[in-house]
């Protein structure tokens, strides 16, 4: 049976963002989410969701990531967060920003300081052509500047698509400003808000037929409390969600991924593998004719309930099948040939 | 399935432990020292018997309790150039992939001639090499052409392979900005990440084009916990990360003279390496600068690394350091080798 591992706790703790990105996948707001609402972990529910994390097998490598929404808007509740998951052991910590509390280099020192005697180790700072709007690219230099002062490693989340490329976004910077800043770059996908406010032609890419995301997860807490075996659209279905840290033990949760056949599937094979399934069961027409990504296929099978029942149950079956023949080869005393995914 | 309120006690209980992290993050496996030349020092044969060796550690009672490695974990294979023999870099591969290591490779542009040549090549490594890191700077870029790295860029995306180009600066030598354009890496999820290629002591603190490149002071927060690894050199040498190579205080012994278990041990037991681990090397720092020879300090730093092995190399500091730290206190005389960048 493959292994399934995380490379780290996201926590998503506010669906409020002070920007209203045309692309935003979340659709966050100054007022919540167009989609999730206007939800936000407490400080108490995030405390005992790290501890609970450190102790998780599956969690690979020590890393704590903060996002939102825009987190920072709660500033000081931030800085206990990162001090708690230092102070459980945590040595890779970090968070996403649109960085628009980098008013100054002075304020970006400042701030950067305070978080790396926290425990920050790197910020993840949001930048592109949709941003742009609402925060001035000054302030991301401010912060790449102070970071780099203060020893918090910077990645640049860029996003890209048919006529907005890296180059405008970072033509200002100078190499002083780039040097050891690591550019992530993604292409803008036509979800959430993006769904409405993206034109599709512009929208690069194809899903490769056999990628599948089991090296890429990370353990997900949504504002809602909701458990989540990534962050990168899986969190804004609800039918992916495998628990609720307000009422679930957060190993319940993994172990209900490790478990659900339909989950494996997905995470272990690929999201293209359930395509098949999806015309057998005759959704084929509900879903979209184009996907940017794997991600981005897999937040267009989940968004619809009843497509993500309909396959919950096949795989479901499936798999008591597959107990009910193991369960005949034990009985027979004979070798299983059963391959589990 | 347990309801929250009903075990509180349960997690309440575990708030006094601590996750223990993997303190080596990955395995570094440098098959040549320098990268100027392609063929390998390590012969493929050593490289598989070293896998194999911390596979069998780290899948072990004994690896998985001491936590210095992870399982799985990464196989970052650099130096000298890996593709120049395909057919032992595809054995050590697969070697990896059976120990439960994630391989990456990494690798530079001049061997790129033509798309095919490039595909091909790849080709033989789709499904097992993820992702694929090309180092490139503005003089590569000049010499070979901007088109090589394309070529390799669309190459690699044809095959699912993602590729993280690592960009080079250094005084004199920009961050090669058309790198930005490439449609291949606007098309696909991609990393892109500058680094410097120089130390303070290459840089004119009087040349106003330059010194904006040195920061006045190493960051006082840059730890090293995210840079530990196990670095394996060509000659078999273990190191705690990618710019300690040749410097003997850190040097955690040999994979020809040693376990596994036993550099691992050296590594978790090393009051030296926990403090830089948490707290970087900048309480060396303000020993030297409240020390008598302050003046020896250099104008600024490029990175808390600069600093390090600065201070390591040179002889001023020696009784700084040793005054601060024990495991400084029994220097040997010189620092040999070039320290290998390639292979962070």
């Amino acid at each position: 049976m493959k292994q399934l591992y995380f490379n780290a706790l996201v926590l998503e703790t506010v669906d409020r963002c002070n920007a209203k990105c045309a692309m935003c996948y979340q659709a966050a707001g100054p007022k919540g989410s167009d989609i999730r609402g206007d939800g936000r972990l407490s400080l108490a529910v995030v405390k005992r969701v790290i501890e609970e994390a450190a102790d998780l097998e599956e969690l690979v490598g020590s890393r704590v990531h903060v996002s939102g929404g825009e987190a920072f808007i709660n500033y000081r509740e931030m800085i206990e967060i990162f001090s708690h998951a230092r102070y459980c052991g945590f040595h890779d910590i970090g968070a996403t920003t649109n960085a628009f509390w980098a008013i100054s280099r002075n304020d970006a020192e400042r701030k950067c300081t305070e978080l790396a005697s926290a425990g920050v180790t790197y910020l993840e700072v949001s930048t592109d052509y949709w941003h742009l709007p609402y925060i001035d690219p000054k302030r991301v230099r401010n912060l790449t500047w102070a970071a780099r002062q203060t020893g918090v490693r910077i990645m640049l989340r860029t996003l890209t698509s048919r006529d907005h490329h890296m180059p405008e976004l970072l033509a200002e910077f100078t190499d002083e400003e780039l040097l050891y800043v690591q550019i992530g770059n993604s292409t803008v996908a036509p979800v959430g808000r993006g769904k409405y406010s993206l034109d599709p032609a512009t929208v690069y890419g194809s899903v490769a037929a056999d990628a599948c995301c089991e090296t890429m997860l990370n353990l997900t807490i949504s504002p809602d409390g909701n458990v989540y075996p990534c962050c990168a659209g899986a969190d804004m279905t609800a039918s992916l969600s495998c628990g609720n840290v307000h009422h679930d033990f957060l190993k319940d949760a993994v172990l209900k991924m490790r478990t659900d056949q339909m989950i494996r599937q997905l995470i272990h094979v690929g999201p293209s593998s359930l395509l098949t399934v999806i015309k057998t069961l005759g959704y084929a027409e509900r879903l979209l004719p184009d996907h940017s990504s794997i991600c981005h296929l897999c937040w267009d099978i989940f968004r619809d309930n009843e497509v993500a029942d309909a396959l919950r149950s096949y795989y479901q079956d499936r798999q008591l099948e597959m107990f009910t023949a193991y369960l005949e080869h034990i009985t027979a005393d004979e070798p299983t040939g059963c391959a589990a995914v | 399935m347990h309801l929250r309120n009903e075990t509180s006690s349960t997690a309440t209980s575990r708030i006094g432990g601590r996750r223990r992290h993997c303190f080596l993050g990955g395995v570094g496996l440098s098959l040549r020292a320098d990268t100027a030349a392609q063929e390998w020092d390590l012969t493929p044969t050593e490289a598989i018997s070293f896998i194999t060796r911390i596979g069998e550690y780290v899948q072990s009672d004994e690896g998985r309790a001491a936590g210095g490695l992870a399982c799985p974990t990464t196989l970052q294979i650099a130096g000298g150039e890996p593709f120049s023999d395909p057919d032992a870099l595809d054995t050590i591969i697969d070697c990896a992939l059976h120990n439960l290591m994630r391989p990456e490779v990494t690798t530079l542009i001049r061997w790129v001639v033509t798309y095919d040549h490039a595909s091909a090549l790849l080709a033989r490594f789709k499904g097992k090499l993820n992702p694929l890191s090309v180092y490139v700077t503005q003089c590569d870029i000049d010499r070979y052409g901007l088109q090589s790295l394309i070529m390799l860029v669309d190459a690699a995306h044809a095959l699912d392979m993602n590729i993280n180009v690592h960009c080079g600066m250094a005084p004199g030598m920009p961050f090669p900005r058309e790198v930005l354009a490439i449609e291949g890496l606007n098309a696909r999820t991609s990393i892109i990440r500058s680094f410097p290629m120089f130390s303070s002591s290459d840089v004119d603190v009087t040349s106003e084009g330059t010194c904006g490149l040195l920061l006045p002071e190493p960051p006082r927060y840059r730890r090293c916990a995210d840079m530990m690894g196990f670095l394996i050199a060509s000659n078999g040498d273990v190191y705690p990360c990618s710019r300690s190579y040749g410097i003997p205080e850190l040097r955690l012994g040999s994979m020809r003279q040693n376990s596994v278990s036993e550099l691992v041990s050296r590594a978790l037991n090393s009051d030296q390496l926990q403090r830089l681990s948490t707290d970087g090397p900048g309480h060396l720092y303000a020993a030297c600068k409240g020390s008598e020879v302050s003046s020896y300090l250099r104008s600024g730093y490029v990175d808390t690394c600069d600093f390090h092995r600065h201070a390591l190399t040179e002889p001023a500091f020696a009784p700084i350091l040793a005054r601060t730290e024990h495991a400084y206190s029994n220097r040997p005389a010189h620092v040999v080798g070039p320290f290998n960048i390639l292979a962070s």
